[in-house]
């Protein structure tokens, strides 16, 4: 079993007006390990990656890192510390900058790297991480295909030096031709870097390959969690066998 | 694979745009072109007036008074003898410079409230939104005259009291758009990159959002010249003898059923000529300021 990375506890998470996002929800995401997190819509699936990011603060349970508590008042390598990939890459990143300033942003607010030249060359690292061509740092988002897009928001998450990624349905918005690539692409931050992930996604294929574990949520509780293969080949909850039936077979 | 070929399509279709960038602006938004020609010849004129006229706008000359146009005097003269050419440009500088002035103000202050009621919402939203609609319950005019008639006459009192009720638009036009872009996943991008609020606010939000107040800000200057030509034309504006195009007209009004019509036609063509002009350029700006996603 892998050191722990992320450990959340009992986490529960009401809605002004009532409505009970999360119910006393635990998971565990180990050191450079990939825990798929599925569910259908409205299931709290997001809710619990945007708990985990620090974007919604009222929760209640526990919530680790690193072995560190999180409270709503993070520190800035806490920030920094866990990332985040949105679903919609056409939203997520600001259109009126280039990639380069996208990405130079966040280093100096971060005070990441020295000075303009150190900075401008961890860019074109990051570039060359995220499968781009370097020349593309100048070049707006709004000039390039989605699946380009979903790149640069990864490169973006990067630039910080996350130690987790959480990763909303990074695909669903994406041409089916270019959600392999973008899909390897996690698998190969989690190689290289040994970057762990929350991967959260409706896509049962997807999860299947890029996946150690899994997670199946059903308005708002984990129903199961188990090894990857072990919810594909035999799975314990009804709702589990529900989702993989509906599921469409590809080959 | 396909990404690749998407960004040779895009290289070369930079390179194979070629004509000049004034002829690419008649193609692509003529009404930017012309509404910017029709402003930038009135700005100018009012600019240059002591070059284009000899004539000393408030100075009366009782031997040639509602003179029709002649050599020396381009579009002829009103009751008391002053040259009509003269007192256009230097009304323009006037009301041009006024409707201007009355537009930055609740534009910086109309925005900014907007941006913020947008993004932070809650108790904050709601006290500015319910201010703005008692403003606004008030009919415009019976508000601005009443402004007006508290704080005296004069350039300052018609700035305070345009400004006081035309923030409103600015802030719900930015506000909206706001909220618009607080629901995508922009600002929570934003969020998780850990920056400040204050840089969120001014330098992502504001920037992508302000378009369409800059649009709304050139029918306000329309709208201002409308509203300070109205309150001279009633006396509560520029006061005589200062020149201006409601004074003018609200002069002339008396020679109108006369028969003597230009002395009221004159500026009001002004106006239009203007306010069209300005109308042009908006409606431009809508088109080219349009953020593509």
């Amino acid at each position: 079993m892998t050191r722990n990375e992320l450990v959340a506890e009992g986490l529960s998470v009401t809605f002004p007006g009532g409505m009970q996002a999360l119910r006393n929800v635990d998971i565990r995401v180990g050191a450079g390990e990939i825990v798929g997190l599925v569910g259908e819509s409205g299931s709290g699936k997001s809710t619990l990656g945007r708990v985990i990011v620090g974007l919604q603060n009222s929760y209640s349970g526990a919530l680790r890192f690193a072995d560190e508590a999180l409270t709503p008042r993070r520190t800035r390598p806490q920030r920094c510390a866990i990332q985040m990939v949105f679903q919609d890459p056409y939203a997520s990143l600001d259109p009126r900058m280039t990639v380069w300033q996208l990405i130079h942003e966040l280093m100096v607010v971060h005070r990441i790297g020295t000075g303009r030249e150190d900075r401008r060359q961890r860019c074109e690292d990051l570039m060359r991480r995220v499968h781009l061509p370097g020349a593309l740092l100048d070049s707006r988002p709004t000039s390039m295909s989605g699946g380009q897009r979903q790149r640069v928001a990864i490169a973006r998450a990067l630039a910080v030096n996350p130690r987790f990624l959480v990763a909303d349905e990074p695909t669903a918005a994406l041409d089916v031709s270019v959600q392999a690539g973008i899909i390897n692409l996690f698998a190969d931050l989690r190689q290289e870097m040994g970057l762990s992930q929350l991967f959260i996604s409706h896509n049962l294929a997807v999860v299947r390959s890029l996946c150690d574990r899994v997670a199946v949520i059903y308005r708002g509780e984990i129903v199961e969690m188990a090894p990857t293969g072990a919810i594909f080949d035999a799975p314990q909850h009804d709702y589990t066998r529900q989702l993989l039936a509906a599921a469409p077979d590809l080959p | 694979m396909s990404e690749r070929e998407m960004t040779a399509t895009t290289a070369s279709g930079d390179i194979a745009r070629s004509p000049g960038p004034l002829k690419r602006l008649r193609r692509d938004n003529p009404q930017l072109l012309y509404g910017s020609l029709i402003v930038g010849v009135i700005v100018l004129m009012a600019l240059c007036a002591p070059l284009l006229t000899s004539y000393d706008p408030t100075a009366q000359d009782f031997m040639s008074t509602l003179q029709g146009p002649s050599a020396d005097h381009l579009l002829g003269t009103d009751n008391l003898g002053r040259d009509l050419w003269a007192r256009l440009l230097y009304g323009a500088r006037v009301d041009l410079f006024l409707a201007t002035i009355a537009v930055v103000l609740p534009f910086v202050i109309g925005s900014t409230l907007g941006a913020l009621c947008g993004y932070f919402g809650g108790w904050f939203d709601t006290i500015v939104m319910r201010i703005a609609d008692i403003v606004v319950a008030f009919p415009f005019y019976v508000l601005v005259i009443s402004l007006v008639f508290i704080l005296g006459n004069g350039v300052s009192s018609i700035i305070i009291a345009i400004s006081i009720v035309s923030w409103i638009a600015y802030a719900r036009i930015i506000r909206a758009e706001a909220m618009v872009l607080s629901s995508t996943n922009f600002m929570d991008a934003l969020h998780v990159g850990g920056l400040g609020v204050p840089r969120i606010i001014f330098r992502h939000l504001m920037p992508n959002v302000l378009s369409q107040g800059i649009v709304y800000a050139m029918s306000d200057i329309v709208a201002n010249i409308g509203v300070i030509v109205t309150l001279s034309y009633f006396g509560l504006g520029i006061v005589p003898p200062t020149p201006d195009w409601g004074n003018m007209m609200s002069e002339g009004q008396p020679f109108f059923a006369g028969g003597i019509y230009s002395l009221m036609l004159i500026p009001a063509v002004a106006v239009i000529v203007t306010s069209y002009g300005l109308s042009m350029i908006g409606d431009g700006l809508a088109t080219a300021l349009r953020v593509k996603r």
